[in-house]
């Protein structure tokens, strides 16, 4: 464990030259003398304690060990970060730029990766902005949502997730003052004109968007007191008519996800991620509410679960933007395999606010919206 | 392997050998900057200078280095000492070898407060006549650069058998590493003021068998044989011993008595409803917004999105608010009562009024209120009391100074009621207190591993204690939590603010002054980006950390402060960093890790 190191401990000899005005005591106070001969024999040896620290033994390098995974819950965890370990400040770095894309304006909330177009869509949670990035032209303005200014002077632009459908709409839900107003879901149409969905209760958060076969949309909302209980509904949208719910009594719904023919919604009230069907037969949520109220199928819990995106072989990721309560866990993105199993897929030091994710099939590669002040950017993770 | 025990020794190729010519002068260290700390002349080592017979001191060198005399250095002392040169240290005539041991310290310093506080142990009988320790004084307990004025205050921390002189340009920084962990020692030939070893932050076995080979080597002597360190829990140096004794939380917080509910369970229990409610704050934000009990009392996120408008720092955790003596990321209040009371008008908290909240009190909790603090003024009384404003607003400036007052006390008592709360709070033992008070197996073996990596990664320098902080303000280079990415003062801005302020523990609003008063803080360069260190119990289970929150976990945020945070050119910060963030070995860090996973904090009783 502790080295105990046998340091030397030279002293330099001195050289006196000349007299030394010390006329008292006999010599006594002479300062001693000697010569370069002596300096060998002048070294001596000083046992010093230099602390190690630790036994070598006990350093774990990330990486190494397979998760341990049961019943949907993260068993342990484990950091995938043996190839990638670059610190925060290192990505500026050469390596790092081709795997990030930094965002000098705005703060990344949530990414679409569209695949015919090859474009990543990325909302941006400042200036009321949604930007695009393709391997060619790197990143560029696409336009502006529909905001006004009071609702910018009370920087309620915070946004949740992003979609794209095949006409070229690109809708964003607004997430809106943590105290409920200004929320919203805002798209911009082909034409770039930009517009808000009608009848949205502005009290009401929205954060999650899906889209499913034939352009349709669903969307979340949610409402309740900072500390206090939520209540969220998973809805769906029609950009011309509104919003109806299509399944309540979930609490705080952060994410929605249409995948492997399903609808996936994560609640961090419950710290779960529910499975519905897509075709309207859902439980009734009953009439106590919660997030468990209406029978719906969990398919995994997890630490604050945020949004959800669709990765390789029916699996999910979802990101994390806050602590969860009681854990020591970092902020992590996980991955969701399809029978409920969670590992962490990237954690701290590689993520910072990691809220929202898109998957590139065909490059097998992740896009993760990161919107923390040092991470400001998006990570491009490549996926197993 | 590289750690923040050093030793530094004379390089091994020292080719010039000091050149001490006949001096007939001793000059160096006159009688104009004689000292109160000038050597005893009853010192046995200096008999010969006591009887007057020896005139001799040795020539100042020109350069910093082991081997070389030292340079004419001169260092402030006490109110009446002025400047004090380094030759009046000088024992040219000694008969017998005499060490001049220069220890540099800081005030806030754990490390070095353990060593002023052990010095008569560190120098044993057998050395003690030819060993003299002074202390040079980098900065004060709140990191300002030492003045004068702040020596004594040092001096409080120690065992009383040394002198102390400030010296906050760091004059020996070229015998050490940049960033070396305090305290440092230079061991410096008093005969010839010629330093001849240098240690950061040696154990204590080290600092003595460093005394004893010295001297035993400048009188021609043999080297004494080397004495085994003592470990305690087949780990710890006899100083991490002692630190982590004391880092048991066994005591409640200490008393304020510029709070006179400080104590009063009904007042806590007023406080609990303040905790509570959303009232106060035409926003409708509330202590709730941003304190989730869940989340020992912090939001979980980046910076605060809660309040009225996005706010630019961390939620810090409030569970031990009642220990502290500065409080906030900047040090803006002086006492928990005045932290409580500011968020009301803040634009980024409540948003609110001192009226406003006045009246939300004398509507909703108007009978609780007064059964702790008397009858509330009369602000159904709308022509007397608007129903919202505060200073600098029309409404307020029209109210008769009187009613002002009234409400003013009205809000100070709610930060009273809701101080009373907080240091209501109790935690339960963790295994750290455990094994603090003796109880050797509550920890495991890999987490006092990490304990002792903690300790070898300079952490204890800075976070000691019961709550492991030295409670003072240090620059990381940490990134800034504006939105708009602008670097934050911290400090620098947080000293204005604290002065400039009606609710300080010296104010009218204090229903005493402590006895020990806080001084007024001045901003010294170092404090520039400066931010508080914060407590590190429950530090896993509130991330993520900094100023800013840009750390998602221990792993970046204890890589940061092995790398001194941003590199220079960020605009993500500001200031420079600080000269005593230890860089350690990265391989210790999982070590840490393991260790402060382990420092829970746990509610006795948790706000519902």
């Amino acid at each position: 464990m502790k080295n105990h190191l046998l340091a030397p401990l030279s002293f330099v000899p001195w050289l006196v030259l000349g007299s030394v005005a010390c006329s008292s005591g006999g010599g006594t106070g002479a300062l001693p003398s000697t010569d370069a001969s002596t300096v060998a024999d002048s070294a001596i040896d000083l046992l010093v304690v230099v602390e190690p620290g630790i036994d070598a033994s006990m350093v774990v390098e990330p990486g190494i060990d397979a998760p341990v995974v049961a019943d949907g819950r993260v068993q342990d965890a484990v950091v995938d970060t043996a190839q990638d370990t670059a610190l925060p400040q290192d990505v500026s770095s050469d390596d790092a730029q081709s795997n990030f894309i930094p965002m000098a304006e705005g703060q990344p909330a949530s990414v679409w990766w569209d695949v015919a177009t090859s474009t990543l869509y990325i909302a941006d949670n400042q200036n009321n902005q949604v930007w695009i990035w393709t391997d060619s032209a790197g990143l560029a303005k696409y336009g502006t949502t529909a905001a006004t200014p009071e609702e910018v002077d009370a920087g309620a632009t915070s946004v949740g997730q992003i979609v794209r459908q095949s006409d070229g709409t690109v809708v964003v839900a607004r997430f809106g003052s943590p105290r409920g107003s200004f929320a919203a879901i805002s798209y911009i149409s082909p034409d770039g004109g930009a517009g808000l969905v009608p009848g949205v209760d502005p009290a009401r958060h929205h954060l999650g968007l899906g889209l499913a076969p034939g352009d349709k949309l669903f969307g979340s909302y949610f409402s309740g007191t900072p500390g206090g209980a939520m209540a969220g509904a998973l809805t769906t949208v029609d950009l011309q008519i509104g919003e109806t719910d299509y399944a309540t009594g979930f609490g705080k719904i952060v994410g929605v996800l249409f995948a492997n023919g399903k609808i996936y919604v994560s609640d961090q009230s419950s710290s779960s991620i529910y499975v519905l069907p897509v075709d309207g037969d859902v439980p009734d949520a009953g009439p106590d509410g919660g997030p468990d109220a209406g029978g719906y199928t969990v398919l995994a819990t997890l630490p604050v679960p945020d949004q959800l995106c669709a990765g390789p072989n029916g699996s999910l990721f979802t990101g994390q933007f806050q602590a969860a309560p009681n854990s020591t866990d970092p902020i992590s993105v996980r991955q969701i395999k399809p029978d409920g199993t969670v590992t962490l897929f990237r954690s701290d030091p590689d993520v910072g606010k990691p809220s929202g994710c898109a998957y590139d099939a065909v490059h097998r590669r992740l896009f993760v919206a990161d919107g923390s002040t040092l991470l400001n950017g998006i990570h491009i993770f490549p996926v197993p | 392997m590289k750690t923040s025990r050093t030793l530094f020794r004379i390089p091994a190729a020292v080719g010039v050998f000091p050149l001490i010519l006949a001096v007939a002068s001793c000059s160096r260290g006159g009688s104009a900057q004689k000292s109160a700390v000038s050597p005893d002349a009853g010192e046995a080592g200096d008999a010969e200078n006591a009887e007057g017979g020896c005139n001799t001191v040795p020539a100042a060198g020109s350069s910093l280095a082991l081997g070389s005399p030292l340079p004419d250095l001169g260092f402030a002392g006490d109110g009446d000492s002025g400047i004090v040169s380094i030759g009046s240290f000088a024992q040219p005539c000694a008969s017998n070898a005499q060490l001049l041991v220069l220890r540099v310290v800081a005030g806030w310093c754990g490390t070095c407060r353990w060593h002023s506080s052990n010095t008569a142990t560190l120098l044993p009988a057998d050395v003690a006549s030819q060993v003299r320790i002074v202390d040079l004084l980098l900065a004060n307990d709140i990191n300002q650069l030492a003045l004068s004025a702040d020596l004594a205050s040092y001096q409080a921390h120690g065992d009383g058998s040394v002198a102390a002189l400030a010296d906050s340009a760091f004059s020996l920084a070229p015998f050490f590493d940049p960033r070396p962990a305090l305290p440092l020692y230079l061991i410096v030939d008093a005969r010839t003021l010629t330093p001849v070893l240098a240690l950061s932050n040696p154990a204590p076995d080290t600092v003595t068998a460093a005394f004893r080979q010295t001297l035993a080597q400048l009188d021609g002597q043999p080297s004494p044989a080397p004495v085994a360190p003592v470990k305690y829990d087949d780990r710890f140096t006899s100083d991490q011993w002692d630190m982590i004794r004391d880092m048991q939380l066994t005591q409640p917080p200490p008393p304020d008595p510029s709070n006179h509910v400080a104590d009063d369970p009904g007042a806590a229990a007023l406080g609990l409803t303040f905790f509570e409610t959303f009232k106060l704050s035409p926003q409708q934000v509330g202590c709730r917004s941003c304190h989730n009990p869940a989340l020992l009392l912090t939001d979980g996120k980046e910076v605060p999105p809660e309040g009225a408008k996005p706010a630019t720092r961390n939620v810090p955790s409030i569970v031990l608010a009642g220990y502290r003596k500065l409080l906030g990321w900047a040090g803006i209040a002086d006492s928990l009562w005045m932290l409580a009371v500011l968020p009301v008008e803040l634009d980024f908290e409540y948003a609110s009024t001192r009226l406003f909240a006045a009246h939300a009190i004398f509507a909703n909790y108007r009978a609780e209120y007064e059964a702790i603090f008397g009858q509330m003024p009369p602000l159904d009384d709308t022509t007397r009391f608007p129903a919202t404003g505060m200073p600098g607003t029309p409404e307020w400036e029209a109210m008769a100074p009187a009613d002002q007052d009234a409400v003013t006390r009205v809000l100070v008592n709610m930060g009273k009621s809701l101080a009373a709360f907080l240091r209501s709070l109790r935690v339960t033992e963790s295994p750290l207190d455990a094994y603090a008070s003796g109880q050797l197996d509550a920890l495991t073996a890999q987490q006092k591993d990490g304990l002792l990596a903690f300790f070898t990664a300079g952490c204890a320098q800075c976070h000691y204690g019961p709550r492991l902080t030295d409670g003072s303000f240090h620059n990381l280079r940490f990134p800034t939590g504006r939105q708009d990415h602008t670097a934050d003062p911290g400090r620098s801005d947080g000293i204005p603010f604290l002065l400039a302020s009606e609710f300080r523990q010296t104010g009218k609003y204090s229903d005493a002054i402590p006895a020990t008063p806080p001084i007024d803080p001045i901003v010294t360069p170092n404090l520039v980006g400066a931010f508080k260190t914060p407590d590190l119990r429950g530090v896993a289970f509130t991330l993520p950390f900094g100023h800013g929150g840009s750390y998602g976990g221990l792993t970046s945020v204890i890589e940061a402060h092995r790398t001194a945070g941003l590199p220079a050119g960020s605009t993500l910060t500001m200031g420079e960093a600080e000269r005593f963030l230890v860089s350690f070995d990265p391989t210790l860090e999982p070590a840490i890790i393991t260790f402060l996973d382990a420092l829970r904090l746990d509610m006795v009783n948790p706000p519902p």
